[in-house]
């Protein structure tokens, strides 16, 4: 008994010495003021990316350029679909899971040789699909509007990814904010499935659409 | 932790449940009750208007312009640091911008999604005339091939300006914010301001813009000295009230726009009054099936042409010669979702234009007189467009392909000459020969486009379109009529001081365009890229023109300048236009560097006669080292093109030398304050700009002919502010 418990808690403290190592990084790209929890303070290598089509999680502000070079354009979903038919981003590309998981597949994880590796490949993958579903909904953004408010969505995923549920969690006070948002979200689906290794998690997210 | 599937009772499971739960420990506890994880936001942000495919649209934002607009009022002229943009020159805010060989009214421009018609025979008034740089939100421009969305009855290329976009405040606040600038430049002692001031509850948004410029003769550098005729002032005012309601955002914008004189140094008139207002209604609402997006908009242009005091002024009766524009329309566009299937866009617009174009006649002369030279009377050009197009995206593919038509109708009344004798007869009879000539109009006109764009790694992207667009002539292409050596030297904005007549049967321009560009970029916005784009454009039944006769002189002897008429020809263009950046350092202590260039290459040539087309833009390009530290930012620019040899030979149009100028400029940035001083042409180099045309106000004063300098030196100063 008392072995479990040590061990639990040391993977516990094994697992958060990580996460507080690299969120240590995070605070320049954290973006968002809010003090919701960025899941991608996880994922510093993400900032790192080359990938200019979708811009660094969370997105890069346009800041004022003083060049007249072409903006990076609206995410189009750059990488290239080899996985599959589908247009889901290529996770290969992904760098986030570099030091964490092999990057070929996240499908196949090497199985596990000891409890904290295993856990570790499972945080990884969990990230990794919270990324996935938020990449998915922000390729289908809508372009600016010029009306100004904030939606937050709540939503629900099934075990194969499809959406279950989705509701507004908060108006912007708009109606036609808010139904753009949800349309947004419902253009983005299916989702997909999540991988074997965080089967059985809650898919339940929140996401607050800023429109500017 | 809820909803545990026991699918799996694995140790492996269990550590999963529990650690599930103490995985947020990098992160805060969620906001919410229950354990839906937060995504980051997405951001959604209107910065970037509404282009169909941001990829294919070079945007000037709005920090671009501030950079820039102590430079110029001329906003056509700031176009022109984006690879393949150049511009005839014309007054001093009236530069007729060209992309990629075709110019003017070769290229779909529009306002705040409106297109503005032209009012003048000779084109003084364009639409990027009606817009200041210091108001200006953004300008998106496409010089390759552009979806059949943003507009028809062009040919070219893409420019759309956006003023005044609507802001709301956050509920229950009230928002109060604006920039205000003004500058001063040392050459021709230009001055001006502009304020811009938004109040704004969170549903109701008030914008108002207003601006002001007015400049003297400039100089040109070293010895050229003072060009005449170039003068000018204006002042444009517009007031944006929007509506942000559960149905969609409602907008109405009403301005005016007044100038009191604009010298035209390439023309033998000058502008003396213009006055427009406009009225401009939109709505812009999102559904579960799509977008639908509408405007409605009124314009009232009036105006005058005469003498300014450097080409003999007014005392003498001057050449009075005034132009009305009414033109109205509308423009209705719904973006169908078709979830898997992409989007299905399709849309029509119908734009009215009544112009009524005379000349009154004067107290005793005997050529402008007894009567009002009637150049065109009260001809109507309608155009009922409407397109279907299809967009779609898939992995790194997007396609988007479309078809259009525009119905082109026109007609106008008849026509009369100043007088019945001896020095009007060439007018009489082309009058008379106009009159019993049927006016009305009628094509029909199809274009289509198709664009491929593919991402084929990471850091390159490729853009590959074809298109086939068709423009009907304008009212003054097919309607002018005077054969007369005056009257036909009133018709044409090509700065080259000869004579245009009109042509009643000309048939509408078809062009086919291919054009591709390859983009490879590392590293986001402080990374490097390179883009190379290389294009090609047959165009059918281009309107060019053929030689009537020589001008000749007091003597008999042929004079420079020649009479012309506009005929249907076949043209092709092709060229390159390559640009890229590269940032060379950035830290702390030196704060951050980068380098940036571009080169463009065209060469047009008339199919008919195997000659050049005219005014096409020599080898030319920039090359810009940017530098910023603390507030401070620095720019050098070094302008460069090669003469100019490929001249066409039916215009007498004239080489110009190849040149470098150099251009510096400092601002420091403090909080909302921004300060600049700025050295254009700091070395003073002498030039003549390769578009320019010729001095025809130096002509009328010294009697010699040389084109248009470029602008000699001048120290601009520069304050901007946002509040």
């Amino acid at each position: 008994m008392a072995a479990a418990a040590l061990s639990l808690l040391f993977t516990g403290s094994l697992v958060a010495g990580i996460l507080t190592g690299l969120s240590g990084t995070s605070q320049q790209w954290a973006g968002a003021e809010s003090d919701r929890p960025t899941l991608f303070t996880l994922a510093p290598e993400i900032a790192a990316s080359k990938e200019e089509g979708a811009p660094a999680i969370p997105p890069a502000k346009t800041a004022a350029r003083s060049r007249s070079r072409p903006l990076p354009p609206t995410p189009v979903f750059a990488y290239g679909a080899e996985q599959s038919g589908d247009d889901e981003p290529s996770i290969t590309r992904q760098s986030i899971l570099v030091p964490m998981v092999d990057q070929a597949s996240k499908e196949t994880l090497a199985p596990a040789a000891d409890p904290a590796e295993s856990t570790s490949n499972v945080e990884a993958a969990w990230n990794v699909y919270q990324a996935l579903v938020w990449r998915r909904v922000l390729a289908h953004r809508p372009t600016g509007l010029h009306m100004l408010g904030e939606a937050t969505l709540r939503f629900t995923l099934n075990a194969d990814g499809a959406l279950v549920d989705a509701a507004i969690h908060r108006s912007s006070g708009n109606r036609m904010l808010d139904r753009l948002a949800l349309r947004t979200l419902r253009a983005a689906t299916p989702f997909p499935p999540p991988p074997k290794e965080i089967e059985g998690r809650a898919l339940t997210f929140t996401v607050n659409f800023r429109f500017s | 932790m809820q909803k545990v599937s026991t699918f799996r009772a694995s140790r492996r499971r269990a550590c999963l449940c529990f650690l599930s739960s103490v995985a947020p420990l990098g992160l805060s506890a969620p906001a919410l009750a229950q354990e839906a994880i937060a995504l980051p936001d997405i951001d959604i942000e209107s910065a970037a208007g509404q282009d169909p495919v941001p990829a294919i649209v070079e945007r000037i934002d709005r920090a671009d312009l501030r950079a820039r607009q102590t430079g110029s009022s001329d906003t056509a002229r700031l176009l022109q640091s984006i690879p393949g943009v150049d511009g005839y020159s014309a007054g001093g805010f009236s530069t007729l911008p060209v992309i990629r060989g075709l110019e003017a009214q070769r290229v779909g421009i529009t306002v705040d999604g409106v297109t503005i018609t032209s009012a003048c025979p000779n084109d003084m008034n364009p639409p990027l005339s009606y817009t200041d740089p210091q108001t200006i939100a953004s300008i998106g421009v496409i010089t390759g091939v552009s979806p059949v969305s943003l507009g028809g009855d062009s040919i070219g290329g893409i420019i759309a300006v956006e003023t005044a976009p609507p802001q709301f405040a956050r509920a229950g606040e009230t928002l109060l914010t604006g920039e205000a600038s003004a500058f001063y430049r040392s050459n021709g002692d230009g001055f001006g301001g502009a304020l811009s001031l938004t109040l704004a509850s969170d549903t109701l948004s008030l914008t108002y813009n207003g601006s002001y410029t007015q400049a003297d003769n400039f100089e040109g550098g070293e010895s050229l000295g003072t060009v005449r005729s170039s003068e000018f002032a204006k002042t444009d005012h517009s007031l944006n009230l929007a509506a942000q309601t559960n149905i969609g955002l409602f907008e109405l914008k009403g301005g005016y726009h007044f100038s009191p004189y604009e010298g035209f140094p390439n023309q033998y008139m000058d502008m003396t009054v213009n006055k427009s207002w406009f009225v401009n209604g939109h709505y812009a609402g999102a559904f579960d099936w799509g977008d639908l997006d509408a405007r409605a908009h009124y314009r009232k242009n009036d105006h005058e042409m005469n003498f300014l005091d450097d080409k003999g002024g007014t005392a003498g009766g001057g050449m009075p010669m005034n132009t009305q524009v009414r033109q109205a329309g509308y423009n209705v566009k719904a973006d169908i979702l078709l979830g898997g299937a992409g989007t299905l866009r399709i849309g029509n617009e119908f734009q009215h234009q009544w112009l009524n174009d005379y000349w009154p006649p004067v107290a005793g002369s005997l050529m402008m007189g007894p009567n009002p030279y009637i150049n065109v009377n009260g001809a109507k050009r309608n155009r009922l467009g409407s397109f279907v197009e299809w967009e779609k995206t898939w992995g790194g593919i997007t396609l988007i392909a479309g078809i259009r038509n525009d119905q082109v109708w026109m007609n106008t009344g008849d026509v009369a000459p100043y007088g019945t004798g001896m020095m009007q007869m060439a007018d009489m009879m082309a009058a008379a020969a106009f009159n019993a000539a049927g006016h009305r109009r009628h094509n029909s006109n199809w274009s289509g486009s198709a664009l491929l764009l593919y991402d084929l790694s990471e850091l390159a992207k490729l853009e590959l379109g074809y298109a086939r667009k068709v423009r009907s002539p304008n009212i003054y292409e097919r309607y002018s009529w005077g054969r007369g050596s005056m009257s036909s030297r009133m018709i044409g904005w090509f700065g080259d001081g000869n004579g245009y007549v009109g042509n009643l049967d000309l048939k509408p321009e078809k062009a086919d365009t291919l054009s591709a560009a390859l983009t490879l970029r590392d590293g986001g916005e402080e990374g490097w890229f390179f883009k190379v784009a290389p294009y090609y454009t047959h165009v059918t039944d281009y309107i060019d023109v053929v030689k009537l006769q020589n001008f000749t002189d007091m003597m008999g002897m042929p004079t420079a300048i020649v009479q012309l008429q506009f005929t249907n020809q076949d043209a092709e263009i092709y060229g390159l236009d390559v640009s890229g950046s590269v940032p060379l350092w950035s830290n702390d202590r030196f704060g951050k560097g980068g380098l940036s260039g571009k080169a463009s290459w065209l060469r047009g040539r008339n199919k008919s006669d195997n000659a050049p087309l005219y005014h096409q833009m020599p080898l030319s390009g920039a090359v810009s080292l940017e530098h910023s530290l603390a507030g401070f930012e620095t720019r050098i620019d070094l302008i460069w093109a090669s003469g100019k040899d490929r001249v066409d030979p039916t215009r007498n149009e004239p080489r110009t030398a190849g040149y470098a100028l150099l251009d510096a400029q400092v601002a420091y940035s403090w909080k909302a304050y921004r300060f600049t001083v700025a050295a254009e042409n700091l070395f003073d180099k002498a030039y003549s700009a390769p578009l320019g045309g010729m001095s025809l106000g130096d002509y009328n004063a010294t009697g010699v002919l040389r084109p248009v300098p470029g602008r000699g030196r001048s120290i601009n100063i520069g304050f901007d502010v946002k509040f």
